[in-house]
């Protein structure tokens, strides 16, 4: 067993999801088997290779620094599920 | 022929030719979308009134001989993951089932300027993850062609409402293989464009560094059009490839006598469908009747890329996700006390199953004590998956693939993720690569169900790829169509 369940209670908290103690034991076991099948990429030897994040070649591509279009903030809160006096509404975070 | 068979190129000679008007072939399709949705449910939202109204704006603009763009008139159908201003755009989740967004995707707005109608928004899995369209918030989509099947995915939606008429194309998405798939299940051509050739703005992000947009047409003519039209550098996508972008479609009708075509082995050495094989080997021969050059050549790293995939992906999407907190936009829940349990219940209320999966898998590949051993690891086989890629490419114009390993299987038919993971086994390497490929129906089984054929192009090589499957297209003649 290569993954446990507290470890899949860890992961949860970071990942902020509450799981039940049934999807705990599913997730625990499908996490299990996916990095069980994940192991056969320690079969390559991968000593001295440098690792690719991005498949381009191009990087850090920069704009000029030139004021543009601003969102106006009534449409940056058409989505919100709280909004109160132009802002979004969060419980209070400070006591 | 029905009006809703007709594909871009025959919609588009009518309407220039007036013998049709925008607004009765927008209205075709509106029936015809009434009549078969309640058996496919390919679409989450349909904007009839919108649609017609664009409709009507075009055969307007038309009638006072005012220029017109290159899709003028003519109904698409945009996967759900892609902002169009106003207009519902949910990924098929619950944690955006109410966002409407206030701006276009950039491909949205390239649509616009060549005076599309937008028809509907279709259904996926939720964030694009899945190959069956089942983990969709707003229930599966149906095969086309047997509707007790799946349409494949996670562009399920977007592949099965071209199959069934309801649409002359769609736009999807291709992450490991997203718009290949559901392509070959439901007999559409389907294109995944190289890395950084369609902007991602406004797409909603899953693999950053896997994703791309491409179209699901029912030629490969159409395919190229749309390409040429959605394609091109966008300063608001920092990924989207710098260069002087060709003409696509360009040299498209030319024959293939000498083309290079590879084989590599390892792809006849998989578990694949006996018909989905005997398929394939009938492409490798038409191949060879057309005049091109097949040889067997080997890709080693073929076996390891799933598991790369699977490891990239996962990572990527657990920081994407992060951004859904229940503040800004979407879904939030009802019960909380403070902040933390907010955000926790919003999100284990607003995701699916298989959306908590993929986070949870990315969270702990990504997390100290694996991230050296998962993560990393996967990001170093990417750069060999690469280097195999390059070498065939040096030597082949194009590799030939089957696209999935099996027609459309049974809803339900997937017990387990790693099950339904062995499906982008031919299709995933691709996007690690960065490459380009296109999948393009080679025949049906004996059930009925349509198989199709991958063709693979290095980077930036959509025509040499267009080119390969037009010939393809052309002489295996795939006429066939689902009966709803």
């Amino acid at each position: 067993m290569r993954v446990t369940l507290e470890e899949v209670e860890r992961i949860a908290s970071l990942s902020m999801l509450s799981l039940d103690e049934e999807k705990k034991i599913m997730l625990r076991k499908n996490l299990d088997d996916i990095l069980g099948h994940a192991q056969k990429l320690n079969e390559l030897d991968t000593e001295g290779v440098e690792p690719t994040s991005y498949i381009l070649k191009q990087q850090n591509v920069v704009r000029e620094d030139i004021p543009g279009k601003v969102w106006e903030r009534k449409d940056m809160l058409k989505n919100a599920p709280e909004k109160e006096d132009g802002f979004f509404t969060v419980p209070k975070v400070v006591d | 022929m029905e009006l809703t068979a007709l594909n871009i190129v025959q919609a588009a000679e009518l309407l220039a030719k007036k013998e049709l008007s925008s607004t009765e072939l927008t209205q075709a399709y509106l029936d015809r979308i009434e009549k078969v949705e309640p058996k496919v449910n390919a679409l989450v939202t349909t904007c009839a009134e919108d649609a017609l109204e664009s409709a009507r704006h075009v055969d307007e603009k038309r009638a006072k001989g005012e220029a017109l763009g290159r899709l003028a008139g003519i109904p698409t159908i945009i996967k759900d993951n892609m902002c169009t201003k106003g207009i519902l755009s949910t990924a098929s989740s619950k944690m955006l089932y109410n966002y409407k967004p206030v701006y276009d995707a950039t491909v949205i707005e390239k649509l616009k300027a060549q005076d599309y109608v937008l028809l509907a928004k279709a259904n996926m899995d939720e964030f694009a993850m899945g190959s069956s369209t089942e983990t969709s918030y707003f229930g599966v989509t149906k095969n086309p062609w047997d509707t007790s099947r799946v349409p494949g995915g996670s562009s399920g939606g977007s592949a099965a409402c071209v199959a069934a008429d309801e649409s002359v194309f769609s736009l999807g998405s291709d992450t490991g293989g997203s718009v290949r798939q559901p392509a070959a299940f439901c007999g559409v051509v389907g294109l995944k464009p190289t890395y950084g050739t369609v902007s991602r703005f406004g797409l909603m992000a899953f693999a950053s560094s896997l994703d791309q947009i491409g179209p699901l047409t029912k030629t490969v003519e159409d395919s190229a059009l749309v390409l040429d039209v959605i394609s091109g550098n966008d300063k608001k996508d920092s990924t989207s490839a710098i260069m002087e972008y060709p003409h696509y479609g360009e040299g498209m009708k030319k024959d293939i006598k000498g083309l290079k075509v590879g084989i590599p082995k390892e792809y006849l050495e998989q578990e694949i469908d006996p018909e989905v094989r005997q398929s394939y080997l009938d492409a490798i021969k038409l191949f060879e009747d057309m005049g091109a050059i097949v040889e067997e050549t080997s890709l080693p790293t073929f076996d390891y890329a799933l598991s790369a995939y699977y490891v990239i992906a996962s990572a990527e999407v657990a920081s994407n996700l992060s951004r859904f907190d229940g503040i800004r936009y979407g879904y939030r829940t009802e019960h909380y006390s403070d902040l933390k349990e907010m955000y926790k219940n919003t999100r284990s209320e607003g995701f699916g199953d298989e959306t908590k999966r993929r986070i949870m898998l990315g969270n702990y590949v990504l997390s100290s004590g694996y991230y050296d051993a998962y993560y990393l690891k996967a990001l170093k086989v990417k750069t060999l998956i690469k280097n195999d890629f390059d070498r065939l490419f040096s030597e082949y114009d194009i590799l030939l693939s089957p696209t999935a390993p099996t027609p459309a299987f049974k809803i339900g038919a997937k017990a387990t993720p790693l099950e339904m993971y062995v499906n982008d086994l031919f299709t995933v390497p691709v996007n690690i690569a960065g490459v380009t490929a296109i999948s393009v129906p080679s025949g049906v089984t004996g059930e009925g169900l349509p198989v199709s054929v991958q063709m693979i192009a290095k980077a930036f090589d959509e025509n040499t790829m267009f080119r390969a499957a037009w010939n393809f297209e052309q002489a295996v003649k795939f006429d066939k169509k689902p009966t709803l």
